[in-house]
């Protein structure tokens, strides 16, 4: 039953689609040295502005780099940034959501703290933190990641909370295991299914609050070739050479969309009576 | 009812005390002295001591937090490092050109998300049904700063119907709402793509219930069916997902407002990080947090003033 599933899952034609594009991306950020046809860095003011052409396949940006090379060096950037702020939200939030569901005397002090935290919105408090922090490529990680420890904490405790009172958990203690061994081993890979689907999910947020924070100039350096600050630094020149602009964010759009499509299937799949 | 409303009146006081603990501690967290950013990197010690006096800067971190708390109560949000104006008075400023720009997105999303959302459900899996969700699937995927800038780019350059940022005016004169047609678009697309799909879910569910078939059954006129009968009880969840949107749109709100030049909230919050301006921060934080932590107030009283359930549950 569960290889027929996975094996419908995998045959859908989206998330065929999805999970190609996805593994495209992957390998064009890998291979970005390889395949950049110019340094994402080097600027070249005889040649800005140009619009896509067979030398510059995307055109060049306001100082004459190749928009194409920067978008597969900023693949490596956007998607780290993804997946290790994702990682950052998903084990602290994971860990407390746990903590909170299985000891409760932790549960209110935890839970109380996350409820203040999730009166502000998600972005606004990953602007707070990185305002606080500083730019820079790591802060910015922590800053997105840390706007999504509520949400995860949250969603892990509802979903582990569930489990505390079932009998394999109650077997386990009675057999004298210790607390952090049933959490590990009874209580945590049954509640993980909708924190799963929540991180894929939150994979695509991830990227979009990072390319907002760069965008408004407050994670990388500009120069550094990112996808949200691209699309910020072609705003001034929008009316002249909008490529600058729209491909980053056309970019980031599929990216994010994929990673939302490929949530929306994973739920299905993970968890049937939602379809 | 009157005990529901005090009991969650009584709710948002540990909240709004814990956000504005957060917003106190963000400067704590902040790298480098606040007292040397304030005086400017030449200034010689002397005067950096003076300041860090003059703010209570020297004193443990408990009597300045005791301190902010005070201030708190009488709406003091400390002074502006930059204009040396009061930081409650910035706010009061900007902060209705925010809430404008916001009420015309709420009402936007709304007028557009519910018809879309019903009309997918009651023609579910038609053409109509794939376009609309499409539609909704960009709308929420498209990242604010492209879904404004391919606007500005479209409206603003290519047609030259609206202007491209700033504000003309309050928003019921035809150039104060010229203006803030195309903020108040990029916003809304991306809750206009949630809620008409949360509409349309909600939707599905109450046309299968057996009163939507009893009345159906007695002959009712479809446009009844679907209006009085099953739309009323498809909104419920949807008051809450308005008012957890609301927070969704202030963080949007950030980049729209930066993007159109809108002088709000948003826009002076990004100035402020970038010029290091850290009280106009962190009052730009806390009164974000606060108007969200009030509307979700107001939507769990307007939920349970239409759902009698929650009042006596």
């Amino acid at each position: 039953m569960q290889h027929k599933r996975l094996r419908d899952f995998l045959r859908d034609p989206v998330v065929r689609v999805v999970l190609t594009v996805l593994a495209m991306f992957v390998g064009l950020a890998l291979l970005a040295p390889y395949l950049a046809p110019a340094d994402p860095l080097t600027l070249n003011m005889r040649n800005r502005f140009q619009p896509p052409s067979t030398q510059h396949w995307l055109g060049t940006d306001e100082v004459g780099r190749d928009v194409l090379s920067r978008l597969l060096f900023g693949a490596q950037i956007s998607l780290s940034v993804g997946f290790i702020s994702t990682g950052i939200g998903f084990g602290i939030g994971g860990a407390l959501g746990l903590l909170a569901a299985y000891f409760r005397r932790l549960d209110d002090v935890i839970m109380r703290l996350m409820d203040i935290l999730l009166a502000i919105p998600t972005v606004l408090l990953a602007i707070a933190i990185i305002a606080a922090l500083g730019p820079g490529l790591y802060n910015l990680m922590i800053a997105v990641g840390l706007g999504s420890v509520p949400s995860f904490a949250r969603l892990m405790r509802s979903s582990a909370i569930r489990l505390t009172g079932i009998e394999y958990v109650d077997a386990a203690r009675a057999l004298g295991a210790r607390d952090l061994s049933v959490l590990w081993r009874a209580v945590l890979p049954n509640a993980l299914p909708p924190v799963l689907i929540y991180a894929t999910l939150s994979l695509g947020s991830a990227i979009l609050s990072a390319a907002i924070l760069n965008f408004l100039g407050l994670g990388l350096d500009p120069t550094v070739p990112e996808w949200g600050a691209m699309a910020a630094a072609g705003r001034n020149y929008l009316r002249q050479a909008p490529h600058i602009t729209f491909v980053p964010s056309v970019t980031i759009f599929i990216v994010v969309l994929c990673l939302n499509l490929l949530g929306d299937k994973l739920r299905d799949y993970l968890d049937p009576r939602s379809k | 009812m009157t005990t529901f409303i005090l009991k969650r009146l009584m709710m948002i006081v540990p909240v709004a005390l814990g956000v504005a603990t957060f917003t106190f501690f963000i400067l704590f967290l902040t790298p480098g002295d606040p007292a040397t950013i304030i005086a400017g990197p030449d200034a010689p010690a002397a005067v950096v001591d003076e300041i860090r006096t003059s703010l209570g800067l020297d004193q443990p971190v408990y009597v300045q937090y005791a301190r902010y708390l005070g201030q708190l109560l009488t709406f003091d949000l400390g002074q502006s490092i930059i204009s040396k104006r009061p930081v409650a008075g910035e706010i009061s400023r900007n902060l209705p050109n925010t809430f404008e720009l916001l009420l015309l997105t709420m009402l936007l999303t709304v007028l557009v998300s519910l018809p879309l959302g019903v009309i997918a459900a009651l023609r579910r899996g038609s053409w109509v049904d794939t376009v609309s969700m499409t539609t909704a699937l960009v709308g929420i995927t498209m990242p604010v700063f492209a879904m404004g800038l391919g606007l500005i780019w479209l409206f603003g350059f290519q047609l030259r119907w609206f202007p491209i940022g700033g504000r003309g005016g309050p928003i019921w004169t035809a150039e104060g709402l010229s203006h803030a047609v195309l903020p108040a678009i990029t916003l809304a697309s991306s809750s206009i793509g949630s809620l008409a799909r949360l509409t349309r879910s909600s939707m599905l569910e109450v046309l299968g219930e057996e009163y939507v078939r009893t009345a159906r059954a007695k002959g009712l006129a479809q446009r009844l069916v679907v209006y009085k009968h099953a739309l009323r009880n498809a909104a419920l969840p949807l008051i809450t997902i308005l008012g957890l949107q609301f927070g969704f749109l202030l963080g949007g709100a950030v980049v729209t407002e930066t993007v159109f030049s809108w002088p709000g909230m948003g826009r002076m919050m990004i100035q402020a990080i970038l010029r290091k301006d850290f009280p106009v921060v962190q009052g730009n934080v806390l009164v974000f947090a606060l108007s969200f932590v009030m509307i979700n107030l107001i939507v769990d009283l307007v939920y349970a003033l239409v759902n009698p359930r929650v009042r006596y549950g």
